[in-house]
C-alpha cells in the first residue's frame, strides 16, 4: 500500500473552468496535507471550482475527510466557488458515508457530468 | 489461539503505510475477507493516528500492533506508551449537524473504529501502557 500521495491537476471547462484534482495513492494523516497545500495554491492562484477525483486512492481515512472540509471552508470564506468529489471507490466511499457527508458534498461517478454541475 | 502476529514501529505518521500493509497481510493469511480487511485497516489507522497525534502528541515514541484470530474473529491489539487515551472518553462527533463544522479532536477517527469494528475495548496493562483491543469477524455478517 502505497506511503505517498501524488496529485495531478487538470482543467476543464463545463459553464464555468473547473480545475479537476487526480489523487493517486493514500490519503492519510500523513498525506492530507499535501491535498490541502495543493488545493489552497489553485484557490490562491484564482480557481474557484475544484474537482477531486478519487479514483486513483488506494486508502483513505478520516484525514481525508477533514482536507475536504477545510478545502470547503477555503471556498466559501472566499465567498465563492465550490468543491465536489468524483469517483470514489467502494471502500473510500464506506468512510464518507459513514461519517455521514454523504448529505454535504456533491458526489458524482462521470466526469463530465461533474464538470457540467458547477 | 493461533500463533500472533508482532509489529512494533516508531509512533510516526509516515509509518502508517507499513501498519497498513501489516494489516492486511495478516488478516489476509488469517482468512478474512476483503469487507472485513477493509473495515479493520481504517479503524486500525484510525487508532494509531489517535495515538500518535493525541496520545503522544506527536513526541517520540513506539507502537505495537499485533493480530491473532480465536475462532472467526480477528483480534487485534494495540499497545503503546503514550498517556491514557480511552475510546469512551472521546463524545461521538454530532452528525445531526453539518459536519462542516468543526469537529472535536479525533472524534472522526474513534467514531469509525466504534462502526467498523464489532468490538473496541481498551485496558491499562499492568506496566501502564495502553492497549486498545479491536475485534472483528473474519468474514461479514450476512455473508
Amino acid at each position: 500500500m502505497s506511503s505517498t500521495l501524488h496529485i495531478a491537476v487538470g482543467q476543464e471547462t463545463g459553464n464555468v473552468p473547473v480545475s479537476v484534482l487526480y489523487l493517486k495513492g493514500s490519503l492519510d494523516a500523513n498525506t492530507s496535507g499535501e491535498l490541502e497545500s495543493k488545493a489552497n495554491e489553485l484557490i490562491g492562484n484564482g480557481s474557484t471550482n475544484l474537482l477531486i477525483d478519487l479514483n486513483g486512492l488506494d486508502y483513505m481515512g478520516s484525514a481525508g475527510l477533514r482536507a475536504f472540509n477545510a478545502i470547503s471552508h477555503k471556498l466559501k470564506d472566499n465567498g465563492s466557488g465550490e468543491m465536489k468529489l468524483l469517483n470514489p471507490s467502494e471502500p473510500v466511499s464506506k468512510v464518507i458515508k459513514t461519517l455521514g457527508f454523504t448529505d454535504y458534498f456533491d458526489i458524482h461517478d462521470d466526469l463530465d457530468s461533474a464538470v457540467n454541475s458547477f | 489461539m493461533e500463533e500472533s502476529r508482532l509489529l512494533v514501529v516508531l509512533a510516526t505518521l509516515d509509518n502508517l503505510a507499513q501498519i497498513r500493509d501489516f494489516i492486511v497481510k495478516n488478516a489476509s493469511e488469517l482468512g478474512a475477507d476483503s469487507s472485513s480487511i477493509s473495515d479493520l485497516l481504517i479503524a486500525v489507522d484510525e487508532a494509531v493516528t489517535n495515538i500518535i497525534q493525541h496520545g503522544y502528541q506527536n513526541r517520540s515514541g513506539k507502537v505495537e500492533i499485533e493480530i491473532a484470530c480465536e475462532a472467526d474473529t480477528l483480534i487485534v491489539r494495540i499497545r503503546d506508551t503514550a498517556p491514557v487515551f480511552d475510546l469512551s472518553n472521546t463524545a461521538e462527533p454530532d452528525l445531526n449537524t453539518s459536519p462542516l463544522e468543526k469537529e472535536i479532536p479525533g472524534g472522526y477517527g474513534v467514531f469509525l473504529i466504534q462502526h467498523l469494528v464489532d468490538i473496541a475495548e481498551h485496558q491499562l496493562l499492568d506496566d501502564g501502557r495502553n492497549e486498545l483491543i479491536l475485534h472483528k469477524r473474519k468474514v461479514a455478517a450476512g455473508e
